[in-house]
């Protein structure tokens, strides 16, 4: 278990450290923090100065090391346009994006996993229809256009709850049946899917034989086996919802990660991008191994391997 | 179910009962369509935050509704040579924070923004500024770089006065969290990216303009158009700006709430790559660049994309602009011209190409494309997030763009063409005489003599076709019946002078 941990953790470490090279690289080569910081304005000589006093005429190299440097003790350094600390910064908004990512994941899960073990027990019936036009539907509803649908419904007809902003839990409810509503139709298409190929199984057989309960057999013997690929996929899941999700936040005004990702990117604010990416890589590692581990944890043949 | 709808209907009158407590609360709501992110002028890279932040703090001059400089902490001024302006400063005016205002800050505050460790962002827009000398404690002079005749209109939009001794003493992130300036409101509350709070600053001098008349002002960041609309509907905010021309069509039949279309000073053109700076290119046929313009139905895409009072334009310059002559060579949509041209060009069957574009502008390059297909240019989009456009816009790396200029509001040509047609980074005409006309009429100060020189190069940047005037702007506005609002004529909301019929 311990050799499986630190493999684990050394890959972590290198896919942050790769994460990071490549956003240098991207925010380098598709934005100009000069220009920005300039303004449409600014001659050729203020573009110019602005480079040499944020260290932008040095390498690529010198620039990515200087930083890498400082972020190793912490420091991701100040907004290029607030002047804030940049760690602060993204801790200040981190709250509203975990809790939405949490909550939506929890309602997907909520409705994917007995929905889906549902229509397992029971593939082609009537049930098992309607489980599998909803995932369609689910899927084929950008997240963009069930928010708005939902901002009018709730907030603009019947007028029950807000649709904007962070003032109270009722502020998170359309947010996270927006992003709950899209992460749920391959949560409940894998646990269906797992929960067939597992009940087709001769254990299963073999337990249903024993003449053990149907409640016995499908949440001890069978979900046990077929829920692995959905926690595998929940992570990842939780791993791009803790990213922030740009577009919800965005419909929503909720201040979170996303929405401050996305004006740093626009504005080539290169601290600012560069802590999130790694913030965010660093969230995902860690998801993926408490995923590995659960899995390993239910299965025993994971850890040997 | 009864209940249920009981319940329904009670929360339904509270909703609708939060815009009427606003107005009672004499209080109003702004539905912002930008995060908030620093009050720190000098800091933020994000124009239309400075629209917020002129509650807060002000300049020496300030533009009224017409668009005319008025006095704001300067009362009046005169012009003691080319490159030099003398102001005198209105007495007894106090920063929220109690310090008295006077010629030290204003020296303070443009040295601050000289200094280029302050970094501070939009330095073009002080490019003209070379310092200020303190004549007495409430004189001024301010030494410009060059002869600027719009200095004075320039100076209702930058240069922020700041109190010299609190604004050295603070960190700047908490300074743009909570700034002190001389302006109508003080800042109660702020939350970056989310909300910022204004209350009436009780010791406001009384300004030319008059008082402010509302208690409290909060502005909502909320990105999204159709929540900011959403939102005015349900009645959490009062106004919304910068509304597009179908949503203007759905408030239209509502009763409690109004819309208003207004001046900008915005206007758009394509840029054509005459020069080559991109490369050898088609535009650097005539034949090519006039066909183009005879092949846009600008008449459709004002009407249609922009709507209200928008016009086509003639001249890449907005007509409200000194020196902006419109009665120049005009390219109406004629589509058999088009094709002539096209067919006496070096590319009789046409070429592929791209045109650049980034926010709004991305469906006026949408419609261009449709109307080049006719003559057998096929363009694709290529649309760029904001800064990335600039910079290669800058670089001289597009053959045609589509490019939205606002002028800072200035109405006046000196804020347009040094960007564009006078040899800059933005230049893609790069003419020889354009460039030395327009050069000499943005340095002198004799109204006449810049008319005719202005008039010189807006005639050749017209017979050659070398860019596409498209059209002028408008700016929308929706905000709760009730409310005395009277849109500027640039374009930008003067919150402060807003207020609640009685």
């Amino acid at each position: 278990m311990l050799r499986f941990l630190a493999g684990k953790l050394i890959e972590a470490v290198l896919v942050c450290i790769t994460v990071s090279i490549i956003t240098f690289a991207l925010i380098h080569w598709t934005g100009d923090l000069a220009v920005s910081i300039g303004g449409m304005d600014a001659s050729k000589e203020q573009v110019e100065q602005l480079r040499r006093l944020y260290g932008l005429d040095r390498s690529a190299v010198a620039q990515y090391a200087d930083w890498a440097g400082r972020a190793l003790r912490g420091d991701f350094g100040t907004s290029f346009f607030s002047k804030e600390d940049v760690f602060p910064l993204i801790l200040s908004r981190l709250p509203v994006t975990v809790a939405l990512a949490f909550l939506s994941l929890g309602l997907g899960l909520l409705i994917a996993v007995p929905l889906g073990v549902v229509a397992a027990t029971r593939p082609g019936s009537c049930i098992d229809r309607v489980a599998l036009s909803l995932a369609v539907l689910g899927q084929a509803m950008p997240s963009y256009w069930t928010a708005l649908l939902l901002i009018l419904l709730f907030g603009v007809q019947l007028q029950v709850l807000p649709i904007s902003g962070t003032d109270s839990w009722q502020s998170f409810v359309l947010p996270t049946i927006a992003l709950g509503w899209f992460v749920m139709p391959v949560l409940m298409r894998l646990a269906r899917a797992g929960m067939i190929d597992v009940l087709a199984a001769d254990y299963v057989r073999t337990a249903r034989a024993k003449g053990l309960p149907r409640r016995v057999v499908l949440f001890k013997h069978a979900l046990r086996n077929a829920i692995m690929p959905v926690v595998a996929v929940a992570a990842v899941q939780l791993g791009f919802l803790l990213g922030g999700s740009i577009v919800v936040e965005s419909v929503f005004a909720l201040n979170g990660v996303g929405l401050l990702a996305w004006n740093a990117i626009q504005r080539s604010d290169f601290p600012v991008v560069q802590a999130i990416v790694l913030i965010v890589a660093f969230l995902f590692v860690v998801l993926n191994l408490l995923a590995d581990l659960i899995n390993a944890l239910l299965d025993p043949r994971i850890r040997v391997a | 179910m009864k209940t249920l709808l009981k319940a329904l209907f009670v929360v339904v009158l509270l909703a609708t009962g939060a815009a009427q407590a606003q107005r009672a609360q004499n209080a109003l709501t702004w539905g912002f369509e930008t995060e908030i992110e620093t009050l720190d002028p000098y800091a933020t890279g994000k124009g239309t935050v400075q629209l917020v932040i002129r509650n807060i703090l002000e300049n020496l001059v300030v533009r009224d509704v017409a668009g005319v400089a008025k006095p704001a902490l300067a009362t009046s001024w005169r012009q003691v040579n080319d490159t030099t302006i003398e102001f005198t400063l209105r007495r007894g005016v106090t920063f929220h924070n109690g310090q008295p205002f006077d010629a030290d800050d204003v020296v303070y505050s443009v040295g601050y923004v000289k200094k280029p460790e302050s970094k501070i962002s939009s330095q073009g827009d002080y490019g003209f500024i070379a310092r200020a000398e303190k004549v007495d404690a409430y004189k001024v002079n301010l030494i410009l770089t060059a002869p600027t005749p719009s200095a004075i209109d320039r100076l209702t939009q930058t240069l922020y006065i700041v109190p010299r001794v609190a604004h050295a003493a603070t960190p700047q992130a908490q300074w743009g969290a909570k700034p002190i300036g001389t302006g109508p409101y003080t800042v109660a509350g702020f939350e970056a990216g989310r909300k910022v709070e204004m209350a009436r600053n009780p010791n406001y001098y009384k300004a030319d303009w008059g008082t402010p008349r509302l208690d409290r002002i909060t502005v909502v960041s909320i990105p999204d158009a159709q929540t900011r609309i959403a939102e005015l509907t349900s009645g959490k905010v009062d106004f919304v700006w910068i509304v597009a021309p179908d949503q203007m069509e759905q408030l239209k039949g509502k009763s409690n709430i109004t819309t208003a279309t207004g001046e900008s000073n915005t206007i758009t053109f394509l840029s054509m790559d005459s020069s080559a700076r991109s490369g050898p290119n088609p535009m650097q046929d005539k034949n090519v660049r006039l066909a183009i313009s005879h092949a846009i139905d600008r008449k459709a895409i004002s009407q249609v994309l922009r709507g209200g009072s928008s016009v086509v334009i003639h001249s890449p310059c907005h007509p409200q602009q000194f020196g902006c002559a419109q009665d120049v060579v005009a390219y109406p949509h004629d589509l058999a011209k088009a094709k002539a041209f096209m067919k006496a060009s070096a590319y009789p069957n046409g070429f592929e190409t791209s045109i650049a574009a980034f926010t709004e502008s991305g469906p006026v390059a949408e419609a261009i494309i449709g109307d080049l297909r006719e003559i057998g240019i096929k363009a694709k989009l290529d649309f760029r997030e904001t800064s990335a456009w600039v910079k290669d816009f800058f670089a001289g790396k597009f053959m045609l763009s589509v490019v939205p200029w606002p002028s800072s509001g200035v109405k006046d040509v000196s804020a347009l063409v040094p960007v564009f047609f006078q040899g800059g980074q933005g230049d893609y005409a790069r003419d020889a005489e354009v460039i030395n006309w327009f050069k000499s009429g943005s340095s002198i100060s004799d109204a006449n003599e810049r008319k005719r020189l202005y008039r010189l190069g807006f005639d050749k940047l017209a017979r050659e076709a070398l860019d596409v005037p498209l059209m002028t702007n408008i700016t929308n506005y929706a905000y709760r019946t009730g409310l005395d609002f009277t849109p500027a004529a640039d374009g930008y909301p003067l919150m402060y002078m807003a207020g609640w019929k009685k």
